[in-house]
């Protein structure tokens, strides 16, 4: 097996490779995109004193199998005067774009599918073609709720999206690397509580804000406010062409969530069986106070233990999954309980609050660790220093 | 915006002029629901006229046969009289609807905001009462329930219930519903959606409405008080016996916006409650008789009458002319949900789309009264 | 009430059943006697509406006051015969906007046409419904009659 790796050349070992991660993150596309879907059904119907899907298998968890089945077989409805081009083309951008979020996630320690060194620049790069989706499938559509969704749509993205890139820079110069597994280590190195999530709280705020923005979920789902456009860009879509688009957004949501998991709450990063172990041990001593065997016993496992690769890469794929799916109740939580707000509103908010707030994050930021740096060792903490901060601003 | 809409309450067709997200002028289209009921009603006698009030406004039936039904016994005149009992269920069984009526306008404005969730808590809390008034009634809409001369038949064993009654009783008696309504509804009403702030960005500096204009255009009800005129009818022109019942009338300010006319309706669930918990006390302590006597085919003396209630949404208020026969000669509906769409071109010019639909929940029309 | 006993002397003024008044006016004084309500403070028109007596069509407006310190507050009916066809009659929309759509339904049911009305559309039935006015006594349903479906009975 290894011989035949290694007698190929190196282009047929690329392209080899490339396909072979394409369909692995296709198929890991689909496969969060099913259990949010499935997710956000279930959990909108336990706010809403009621239970969902319930007949379709067990309590009607797998009712993602039988409404994908269902769109398969659909009629495709071209109605006669759309823009064909625009409107053929617009479901599938988004959703190819959403995929490849996916390319520069950790996963899990030394589990990227691709280790770009300008992780973030590419990212905010990808979000770009999201507004170019939404405006050719409204103006494709040739209907009118259609484009004043999509002209809501775009004007929301791209507000929120100089904004959410902002928000990401704090955590950026902290971490001095564009590249996201080294912003994973860098959060590893700083102990057990060293997320970011604590010195860039502000950060944190815009980031939620501004991501749901951008995935056009409530309360800024404009684009395709229910009550007032019928279903906004995506009115004129059946079948898999609107499959494509839940994809898109389900997908959206999934993988801005796991951003938020890894620039903010450290990733994978997070105790294997082995710091469980030694946990246990300590409490089970009761920490030093009344050392006994079976604490003891632990204690020496977790100090010898050399745990196989595989199973370092399933806890830390189980924590990546934690945090992500606790971002993605969040958001459907969010969803769920505000009303929605108007354009002018929105942009009100995006430009005159919240950009200004990223901003003011950066320089506070930028101050604090020159400070750090220059008078070495001033104990002068960065999250310390932005909740005090908080503190004065909000009384 | 045209007749199938997800937040048109029905089939209403408005035909908005827009300039980029502004509307400039807005031309309410009706009659898709018109069902001919002035001219059936011709053709009936004044019994079988009763279900189709319950029509008009399928939401708080029971104040629309309340109007129809006292207009008849008002051209009677002193030939019936209601009995006590049957007045005070009268009320109890109207002011039960009105707090489902207000719930429903309450949570459909919500969910046209954007708050889905308040929606489904409105229907899981009038669902109760659909319960306690098919106990009553033996429908859970559309009751047909009063009678010319009192009710048509008495409340069942157990259904008021004791005034201790908690959340569980909720759908079985009317005592448990009301302390369910004042100590778990009403706060996760005001904590949910009305204190919510991205719902006051929406709603306040919406639709503002001065009260000269309201009056101008007939408005009533929750709209009129939502501007500052404090003018309820069942104050100020007290029918059956509300001048009994102690209650305060709650009132916007003088350019009343959307979520001024959201406080009204929500405060005067709370005011209905109160209502309610009056009538109970007295029924709970005072049998009697349900109906008076009254002719068995019932031809009033010939004359006209105009009566007017205030109605979950409005003025109802019904003209009926007799005749001397068994049937009405003619019988007039004056619906506050079709007077108070006139507000639509008045209000809308000048706000985006997303107020168009803020502004046409806080009128809270049902298409059934606009186009009877 | 007295205030129009007054002003026009001839006037049939009446009381109803509930205590409301009613006054008959002419055609050509309607819109007078209208106006001297609203002067006298009955800013509120309640409804406008029309009675088909089987010889002549009596258009009602039925006003009154909204005055929160006021109770038992009675209604004013103005009412005024028109022939059965063709009757014209000022509108009163420019005193009271509210009149507006009662007074759209009351041509698209009895065919009384106001004049000076901004909008003169018939309102509940489609705009270019050709069937008459459906409250009018005479009226006769003249759509075609929709063919009903009959149980198939085969033969035994």
């Amino acid at each position: 097996m290894v011989a035949w790796w290694d007698s190929l050349s190196e282009i047929t070992r690329v392209w080899i490779l490339a396909f072979g991660k394409g369909t692995l993150l296709l198929v890991w596309g689909l496969l969060n995109f099913a259990i949010a879907m499935m997710l956000e059904r279930k959990v909108s119907a336990w706010f809403q004193n009621r239970v969902g899907p319930w007949r379709s298998g067990l309590h009607g968890w797998i009712q993602a199998i039988p409404d994908l089945m269902k769109l398969w077989i659909k009629e495709y409805i071209l109605p006669r005067n759309v823009d064909k081009p625009l409107y053929v083309i617009a479901p599938f951008i988004g959703f190819t774009m959403s995929i490849l979020v996916w390319l520069i996630i950790p996963i899990g320690p030394n589990a990227t599918s691709t280790n770009l060194d300008i992780g973030i620049i590419f990212i905010a790069a990808i979000t770009g073609y999201d507004v170019i989706m939404i405006f050719m499938a409204g103006w494709g559509s040739n209907n009118k709720y259609s484009l004043l969704g999509a002209m809501r749509g775009a004007a929301q993205m791209i507000s929120y999206e100089v904004t959410l890139v902002m928000s990401i820079i704090g955590v950026v110069m902290m971490a001095g690397s564009l590249r996201l597994s080294d912003i994973v280590e860098a959060q590893a190195a700083r102990g057990p509580l060293g997320w970011y999530l604590f010195p860039q709280i502000i950060g944190f705020g815009v980031y939620l804000i501004a991501s749901l923005a951008e995935l056009n979920r409530a309360p800024f789902d404009l684009a395709e406010a229910e009550s007032e456009l019928v279903s906004g860009y995506h009115t004129e879509y059946t079948g898999m062409r609107w499959a494509a688009f839940m994809l898109n957004e389900y997908i959206h949501l999934v993988a801005w969530s796991s951003l938020a998991a890894t620039l903010f709450l450290g990733g994978w990063v997070g105790p294997t069986h082995v710091d469980l172990a030694a946990m246990l041990g300590n409490v089970v001593n009761l920490f030093g106070l009344y050392p006994n065997g079976a604490g003891n016993t632990l204690l020496d496992w977790a100090a010898n233990a050399q745990p196989h690769w595989f199973w370092l890469w399933l806890w830390g794929f189980f924590w990546f999954s934690f945090k992500t799916y606790l971002f993605v109740f969040l958001a459907m939580w969010i969803r769920w309980t505000l009303p929605r707000v108007r354009i002018d509103q929105l942009m009100d908010l995006g430009w005159k609050f919240l950009l200004p707030v990223s901003l003011g994050n950066i320089f506070l930021t930028g101050v604090l660790r020159f400070l750090a740096v220059e008078y070495n060792g001033v104990p002068l903490n960065l999250g310390f220093a932005t909740i005090r901060l908080l503190g004065l601003w909000t009384n | 915006m045209g007749p199938q809409h997800p937040s048109t309450h029905g089939v209403l067709r408005l035909m908005v002029k827009l300039d980029g997200e502004t509307v400039t002028a807005c031309d309410p289209d009706v009659g898709y629901l018109h069902r001919c009921f002035e001219k059936l009603a011709e053709g009936k006698t004044y019994p079988q006229v009763i279900p189709f009030t319950d029509r008009t406004d399928y939401i708080g039936p029971m104040l629309n046969e309340l109007c129809f039904v006292e207009a008849t016994e008002k051209l009677f005149g002193e030939a019936i009289t209601v009995p006590e009992r049957a007045q005070y269920i009268r009320v109890l069984v109207s002011e039960i609807n009105r707090i489902g009526s207000h719930l429903l306008a309450l949570g459909s404005m919500a969910m046209d905001i954007g708050a889905v969730t308040p929606f489904l808590y409105c229907w899981r809390d009038k669902e109760k009462i659909y319960s306690l008034l098919e106990r009553v009634t033996g429908t859970r809409m559309l009751y047909n329930y009063l009678r010319v001369g009192g009710v048509r038949n008495d409340l069942p064993e157990g259904i008021i219930g004791d005034p201790s009654d908690g959340e569980d009783k909720a759908d079985k008696t009317f005592w448990g519903f009301i302390n369910y309504f004042e100590s778990y509804v009403y706060p996760q009403w005001v904590a949910l959606v009305t204190d919510n702030r991205i719902f006051q960005w929406r709603t306040q500096g919406v639709g503002c409405l001065s009260s000269a204009d309201a009056i101008a255009y007939g408005a009533s009800g929750p709209v009129l008080r939502g501007s500052g005129v404090k003018w309820d009818l069942r104050k100020n022109l007290p029918n059956s016996i509300y001048d009994r019942f102690e209650f305060d009338i709650p009132v916007g300010k003088e350019n009343g916006d959307c979520f001024d006319r959201w406080l009204v309706r929500q405060e005067e669930m709370m005011q209905s409650a109160r209502i309610v918990k009056q009538a109970l006390k007295w029924l709970a302590e005072n049998p009697g008789e349900i109906q008076g006597k009254v002719p068995r085919i019932l031809k009033p003396p010939k004359g006209e009458v105009y009566h007017r209630i205030e109605g979950a949404r409005g003025e109802i208020a019904c003209y009926v002319v007799s005749d001397g026969s068994p049937n009405p000669y003619k019988v007039k509906w004056r619906s506050p949900c079709f007077t108070n769409l006139q507000l639509m071109p008045k209000l809308c010019p000048g706000h985006k789309i997303a107020d168009v639909v803020a502004i046409l929940g806080s009128i809270d029309i049902v298409l059934g009264e606009v186009d009877r | 009430m007295d205030f129009l006993q007054e002003k026009f002397p001839d006037a049939q003024v009446a009381t109803q059943v509930n205590g409301d008044t009613e006054v008959l006016v002419t055609k050509d004084q309607y819109l007078n006697a209208v106006k001297a309500c609203y002067d006298a403070g009955y800013t509120f028109c309640s409804v406008v509406s029309a009675i088909d007596w089987k010889d002549r069509i009596t258009v009602v407006a039925s006003l009154a006051r909204i005055n929160p310190a006021e109770v038992n507050a009675r209604t004013i009916h103005v009412k005024a015969d028109l022939p059965r066809t063709g009757g014209r009659i000022p509108s009163i929309v420019a005193l009271y906007p509210g009149a507006n759509f009662h007074e759209r339904e009351t041509y698209d049911m009895y065919g009384v046409r106001f004049e000076g009305h901004p909008n003169h559309r018939r309102i509940l039935l489609p705009d270019n419904w050709q069937g008459g006015h459906p409250l009018l006594k005479d009226f006769v349903d003249k759509r075609p009659k929709r063919p009903r479906l009959v149980r198939y009975r085969y033969a035994e």
